[in-house]
């Protein structure tokens, strides 16, 4: 099952008066002063590879594959995290930056289980569609190095298994779960490659009720809604459970209402195939 | 690199990652596997994370590797003395040579 792709312009829209005007890759750009160059560019039809940054997010700057080049600027900065400037000069495309790019996704893959063909996100997942983007064609570090591909899966919730041997630890999840839904029951345990998504204290996440409320298996999950998109109905707040769902057994994000991003393990894409039944 | 493999905070990719790697690659180095490939990774690695970190933390560790690779290159061109393999370090004296 493929979510309708709707366009995500990697950060939030700018609540400015001001038009600044500034060239993307030649092309001359107008945007409200405080919009990242992230948005700037897709705005105007470029995209810029991202996997930390969505449009329903403040931008985090973590996964550095949209590095940029600002003329006159030094080094080559995150766009999602860089705000426009007017008269700025900026290059999405470069030698350099593609090489950078594919350094990273090298660095990615070579911690990721290598089993696309029966991945339940195969052919909607992004860290796939951006692996194609940068145009990664091997991972020189091979794939004995130290890994996560052991870890175990967390399926203590009945609406998705939290499987941390394929996150990326972008922290999607995380900022979603303060910044959309306001519940700062999701943190990133440890640090450094030893940097993990845990609900509180290490619990498992079904454990922790105000996240993902207990339901009795005799009864229908109560539909929530979202601080942010009233429209939005989550089950467990960070997954939404559509109507299809609830007869087909799978629980379902929606993007621009739920922040949960569209290829996590919060998600349908991760998880499905091994989303649970809903207990109705 | 083991440096920042035990220091880093673990936001951005290029040195969560890269330093953990960057440990491994200079292991096999030492070790004398596919030494010229593996010395072009490094550099390519020492790229990444000085250009593409977000902090200085994972900017700034490329430094002492790039200054051992510049100034004491013959401490990477060394027979291994442990897991030593003849086939490797024939054929990376080999490319070394050719270029
Ligand atoms: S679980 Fe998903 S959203 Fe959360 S950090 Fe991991 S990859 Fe990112
Ligand atoms: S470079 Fe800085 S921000 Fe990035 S992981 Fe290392 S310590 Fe954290
Ligand atoms: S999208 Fe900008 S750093 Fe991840």
């Amino acid at each position: 099952m493929t979510l309708i792709k709707e366009p995500d312009y990697g950060t939030p829209a700018a609540d400015s008066e001001q038009i600044v005007e500034l060239q993307i890759d030649g092309q001359p750009v107008k945007v409200p002063a405080g919009t990242s160059v992230m948005r700037a560019a897709a705005l105007a039809g470029f995209s810029i590879p991202k996997l930390c940054a969505t449009d329903s997010l403040e931008a985090f700057g973590s996964c550095r594959l949209c590095l940029v080049e600002i003329e006159g600027g030094r080094g080559t900065p995150a766009s999602c995290t860089t705000p426009v400037a007017a008269g700025m000069k900026v290059k999405t495309q470069t030698p350099k930056l593609e090489k950078l790019r594919r350094g990273v996704m090298e660095l990615y893959i070579s911690d990721h289980p290598l089993d696309c063909l029966t991945c339940p996100a195969n052919g909607d997942c992004e860290l796939q569609d951006m692996a194609g983007v940068v145009g990664l064609r091997e991972v020189r570090y091979g794939f004995d190095g130290e890994n996560h591909l052991d870890a175990p899966t967390d399926s203590s919730n009945p609406y998705f298994d939290f499987d941390e041997s394929k996150c990326i630890a972008c922290s999607r999840c995380v900022r979603a779960c303060s910044e959309v839904q306001g519940t700062f029951a999701l943190t990133i345990a440890g640090r450094g490659f030893d940097s993990k998504v845990s609900a509180s204290a290490g619990e498992l996440f079904f454990s922790i009720p105000s996240v993902f409320p207990a339901v009795p298996a005799s009864r229908p999950a109560r539909p929530r809604r979202c601080r942010k998109n009233r429209s939005s109905t989550s089950v467990c707040r960070l997954v939404r459970s559509s109507p299809l769902a609830r007869t087909v057994a799978s629980a379902v994000p929606s993007r621009p209402k739920c922040a949960a991003t569209s290829w996590c393990a919060w998600c349908r894409t991760r998880t499905a195939g091994r989303t649970k039944a809903i207990p109705a | 690199m083991e440096f920042c493999a035990e220091e880093s905070c673990g936001k951005c990719t290029p040195c969560r990652i890269g330093s953990v790697r960057g440990v491994e690659v200079i292991d096999k180095i030492i070790a004398g596997h596919n030494r010229s490939q593996n010395l072009v990774v490094l550099d390519d690695l020492c790229d990444l994370m000085t250009d593409g970190s977000l902090c200085a933390m994972g900017g700034l560790t490329p430094m002492p590797v790039r200054s051992a690779m510049k100034h004491f290159p013959e401490d990477f061109q060394k027979l291994p003395t442990e897991n030593f393999s003849i086939l490797d370090a024939t054929e990376s004296l080999a490319t070394e040579a050719g270029r």
